[in-house]
């Protein structure tokens, strides 16, 4: 088997030779052997496609030097003894299509099949490379959604398809977005005529954006058929970055998913995807009606289970809230909604319509009904702020700036990656390393002397960063409003798409730390609207969803 | 950071943001103003041929941010000898971001940049620029030419940027392997280029100029060739700042008066230096961190140890000089740059020089976001320490203060001297 790593390597050559081919593209189960091998800050998608080669799967490698990744694996597999590769090449990707460009490319494909003949005594054949071209895109005519930018995964596209039932899913990513439809050539062409046409289909696809010219891209999402965008970029490839700069002002609803290249904590992604077909429903007009259970009670109960606690609210059935109850979630989000329940008082013959949020939504067996939280929290915030224009949410495990329109509808958000920067839990971490309970932790920094600056990305560094400072004698003061600050500018990075801040309300446990929500005052430059119990916003937008589903099933009925 | 540094920085971020114009003539001015004060007022710790180096830098930097309409934005390895030629002034991300750093106002521009959507793991020097763009700033140029030589981001930021300016760019594809074929190929393009600029602009090229540009190239070349043997056997009390400034001699600046005089000078000035070593004497590899303060006081104009070489440096001296063509001679020097293709060139290079300059050890500077050297760091570490050669692989930003941590980086480089000092 060869294995390639890009759509514009040329693999029909292959065929000619009558060998197998395969685009290098599984996720990691670790990163053991290339954490020895490569950088830390090297693109994970360049250590996985080292794993996957040093596991032993190809015999021969066929690359692209498309990237200063690609390059660098291709060296060290290359210095690797125990993959079994016998064959490796990699060639020069032009930038461009211009003649000389195409010319140059004809002359290295004409060079790697001498090599190649000369490697394994094979003798190209013209008819089998010709024969191989087949039309593989698939004819897309109803609505879709696309995946765009860097390399998606399976584990991605599996779970987009999976979030996305009944719509089609397009992956138009880096190597999955190959097009060479068959050319015209006899086989009795001279091998250069015909590699040069070659070398220009192969540079004519899709431009990916190492190319020069990148316009013939926008044909991918002009289509009135896309209904959304899952952009995805892998952690320390920048390529994409560009791209996805420029498509939040397209107007079509768009999201991005970075990748590590393992299989991703599935839970948080599907969240979000889930989150994302509900806007991209909304925005296309489709009401969020599925199929509900029994209609009957006097109390509409909304249940957000998170990574740290369980918050229930209920509302009667003019929407007054009349329970509000908050306990650890514990290691079963079940156990931690049964005892919820079992606090708030009320029977189950009382309750109405249950909707279930958060991290454990889908294990509540009890719940009528299950949306993400970030639908939740923009319903919950509308209720208590009905001029909210954005949310910020910073809970446990993740942030979240979600937009809404004039009808209090999500029109975007976005959310933090797997990294726990500017969550909850960093604080909470960075408060132990402190020695400091929360409450202090909250209002600590305010006090601050010296405007110190936590610049580190990653939790694990910022770690080190705080050790430093403490070892460097700087009060606890000033680092705790630098960690402050730090959480601030993460969540400011976050909202930069956020077109209208105006209107702005945190929710969730961090709108509870003054040190926090001052500084994102100050970056923000404008006042945030606190709720009184900021941290069940995310349950009192589902028992408000439980109330409009309960509703809907009467009035269908 | 020095407190001067610090108010400056402090100043130019507010002022930034309200003020960009107003913050471009005070950059410029401080930068100038640094220039001549080496220049009229030379410090004593420095060689002569230092401090002039350091007012000219400084000189072609100010000089395309007050005439913005007779220069382009470049990439650090296009060959400038046309341009010196046709007298058109280059801006280029690594001087901009090397000043925005010294002057400590990297930060507003950086935060553009990610505002703006640049990912955080994106080199700084890049990030800085498109910042320096984007914040109006930086003023427009005539047109922007970049190589696709050793760096991803060349295929990124300068399109961008040529995008917000709307104006017109050119780009020089590197193959990764000298051939008389990819010599060709390069050559062609070199040709383009002088007809892009043409018909971009009123600057014409006179052949006469370019053959001098040229051989004032050759010779600097040249010049640094007699500097790595001279300093083989030379202890020079000396800061970081020199090898980054002797970068930019080697590549933008080269073909240029200023670079030839700098060359020519140094070789003099070493050359009645007194022979002899001390302390440890170390490799470098890639840009310096010239303005972290840990760092600084560690390596700069100290008998414990000093830096002999600094591969960026040396990058272009495998370019056949002999070439008489302006335009085989730029080619070659672009296709056999030590670090065009496989990370072996480099680490091979990087061994050869430091035995020519018979360094104890070698630092391999992984900037951040940088994956051409961070990518190789771990096979060069293993290469160069079976040579013989102990390689410290040191984590940082040649000019960010956000991706430098300070302590960590003295400790690591203090006990890679420990172990030097004992093996000697």
């Amino acid at each position: 088997m060869i294995g390639y790593n890009c759509k514009y390597a040329p693999v029909e050559i292959m065929a000619g030779f009558g060998e197998k081919y395969q685009l290098i593209n599984n996720v990691a189960e670790n990163f053991d052997y290339s954490s020895a091998i490569l950088h830390p800050n090297m693109c994970s998608h360049a250590k996985a496609v080292l794993e996957d080669v040093h596991r032993g799967g190809y015999r021969k490698l066929l690359f692209m030097n498309c990237c200063d990744s690609s390059r660098r694996v291709f060296d060290a597999v290359s210095r690797d003894m125990d993959s079994g590769v016998d064959f490796s090449c990699c060639l020069d990707l032009p930038s461009c299509t211009s003649c000389c460009a195409v010319e140059k490319f004809r002359d290295d494909l004409l060079d790697f099949i001498n090599r190649y003949e000369k490697f394994s005594g094979i003798t190209f054949d013209v008819k089998h490379f010709l024969s191989s071209f087949s039309c593989s895109k698939k004819e897309i005519k109803g609505k879709y959604v696309a995946l765009l930018g860097a390399r998606s995964n399976k584990t991605i596209a599996e779970t987009v398809r999976k979030c996305f039932k009944g719509i089609d899913v397009l992956d138009l990513t880096c190597a999955n977005n190959r097009d060479l439809p068959p050319f015209e050539a006899a086989s009795d062409e001279p091998l250069d005529s015909i590699m040069l046409k070659y070398s220009k289909a192969l540079l004519s696809q899709v431009p990916c954006m190492r190319m020069r010219d990148i316009k013939g891209r926008e044909a991918l999402i002009e289509s009135k058929n896309c209904l959304g965008i899952i952009y995805c970029t892998v952690k320390f490839c920048d390529y994409y970055d560009f791209e996805f700069s420029q498509l939040k002002n397209k107007g079509i609803p768009v999201i991005k998913v970075e990748t590590d290249f393992t299989s991703q904590s599935s839970g948080q992604l599907t969240t979000r995807l889930e989150g994302f077909y509900e806007t991209v429903r909304q925005k296309s007009g489709e009401a969020l009606l599925k199929d509900t259970g029994p209609t009957k009670g006097k109390f509409f109960l909304g249940i957000d289970s998170g990574s740290t606690s369980t918050e229930l609210v209920a509302l009667d059935r003019d929407l007054n809230i009349v329970k509000m109850v908050k306990v650890p979630t514990g290691a079963k989000a079940a156990v931690g909604a049964k005892k919820a329940l079992e606090q708030s008082g009320i029977d189950d013959g009382d309750i109405a319509f249950t909707t279930a949020t958060g991290y454990g939504r889908k294990n509540i067996d009890f719940a009528d009904y299950n949306v993400t939280e970030i639908t939740c929290h923009a319903r919950g915030a509308k209720y208590l702020y009905d001029d909210v224009t954005a949310v910020i949410d910073i809970g446990g495990q993740d942030s979240k700036v979600i937009s809404l329109d004039e009808n209090g509808l999500v029109s975007g958000f976005a959310m933090n990656d797997k990294c726990a920067a500017g969550t909850g839990r960093f604080l909470e971490n960075m408060a132990k390393i402190l020695e400091l309970d929360m409450e202090s932790m909250s209002e600590i920094g305010l006090n601050y002397k010296k405007d110190l600056n936590i610049s580190s990305m990653c939790t694990v560094f910022a770690e080190s960063e705080v050790v430093s400072l403490i070892a460097e004698n700087n009060s606890v003061k000033d680092i705790v409003h630098g960690l402050n600050k730090s959480v601030a500018l993460k969540t400011k990075a976050l909202s930069a798409g956020v077109k209208d801040l105006s209107a702005l309300m945190m929710t969730g446990g961090v709108a509870n730390n003054k040190g926090v929500v001052s500084e994102l005052e100050k970056q923000l430059n404008t006042k945030i609207f606190i709720p009184e119990h900021p941290e069940f916003c995310g349950a009192l937008g589902a028992a408000l969803i439980a109330a409009e589903q309960f509703n809907l099933k009467k009035f269908l009925r | 950071m020095n407190k001067a540094i610090e108010i400056f920085g402090n100043h130019i971020y507010r002022l930034a943001r309200t003020s960009p114009r107003k913050a471009l003539k005070e950059l410029s001015f401080v930068y100038k103003t640094a220039g001549l004060k080496c220049r009229y007022f030379p410090s004593r710790s420095l060689l002569p041929a230092r401090q002039y180096m350091q007012w000219a830098a400084a000189d072609s930097a100010v000089r395309p941010l007050i005439q913005p309409d007779r220069s382009a934005i470049v990439s650090i390895y296009l060959p400038c000898e046309v341009l010196h030629a046709m007298g058109i002034y280059q801006m280029f991300p690594e001087a901009l971001a090397c000043y925005l750093a010294a002057g400590g106002s990297e930060k507003f521009f950086i935060e553009k940049a990610e505002e703006a959507g640049m990912p955080g793991t994106l080199c700084s020097y890049h990030k800085s620029f498109i910042g320096l763009a984007e914040s109006g700033v930086l003023p427009k140029p005539r047109f922007i030419i970049n190589t696709s030589l050793a760096c991803d981001v060349n295929h990124l930021s300068f399109r961008r940027v040529a995008d917000y300016y709307n104006i017109p760019h050119f780009m020089i594809d590197v193959p990764s392997r000298y051939s008389p074929e990819n010599l060709d190929y390069v050559k062609d393009q070199l040709h383009r280029m002088v007809d892009f600029i043409e018909e971009n602009s009123d600057f014409r090229l006179n052949e006469d100029k370019l053959a001098e540009a040229a051989g004032r190239s050759r010779r600097t070349l040249d010049n640094f060739r007699k500097i790595l043997e001279l300093r083989k056997d030379i202890y020079l009390s000396d800061e970081m700042t020199s090898h980054m400034l002797s970068v930019f001699a080697t590549h933008v600046m080269l073909g240029s008066k200023e670079a030839e005089k700098y060359s020519e000078d140094m070789v003099q000035q070493l050359s009645r230096c007194p022979r002899g070593r001390k302390g440890v004497r170390l490799f470098w590899v890639h840009t310096l961190p010239y303005w972290q303060d840990g760092l600084r006081s560690l390596l700069n104009f100290t008998d414990r140890c000093e830096i002999v070489g600094c591969d960026m440096v040396l990058d272009a001296l495998d370019a056949d000089t002999g070439q008489e063509d302006p335009f085989t001679y730029m080619a070659d020097r672009l296709l056999r740059n030590t670090s065009n293709g496989a990370g072996e060139n480099r680490i091979n290079a990087v061994l050869k020089y430091a035995r020519e300059l018979d360094a104890d050890g070698i630092v391999w500077f992984c900037h951040w976001g940088c994956k051409q050297t961070a990518g190789s760091s771990s096979a060069a570490k293993k290469i160069l320490e079976e040579k013989g050669f102990p390689t410290l692989i040191l984590d940082g930003d040649g000019c960010s203060r956000q991706n430098a941590n300070d302590g960590q980086a003295v400790t690591r480089m203090e006990a890679f001297l420990e172990l030097l000092e004992k093996r000697k």
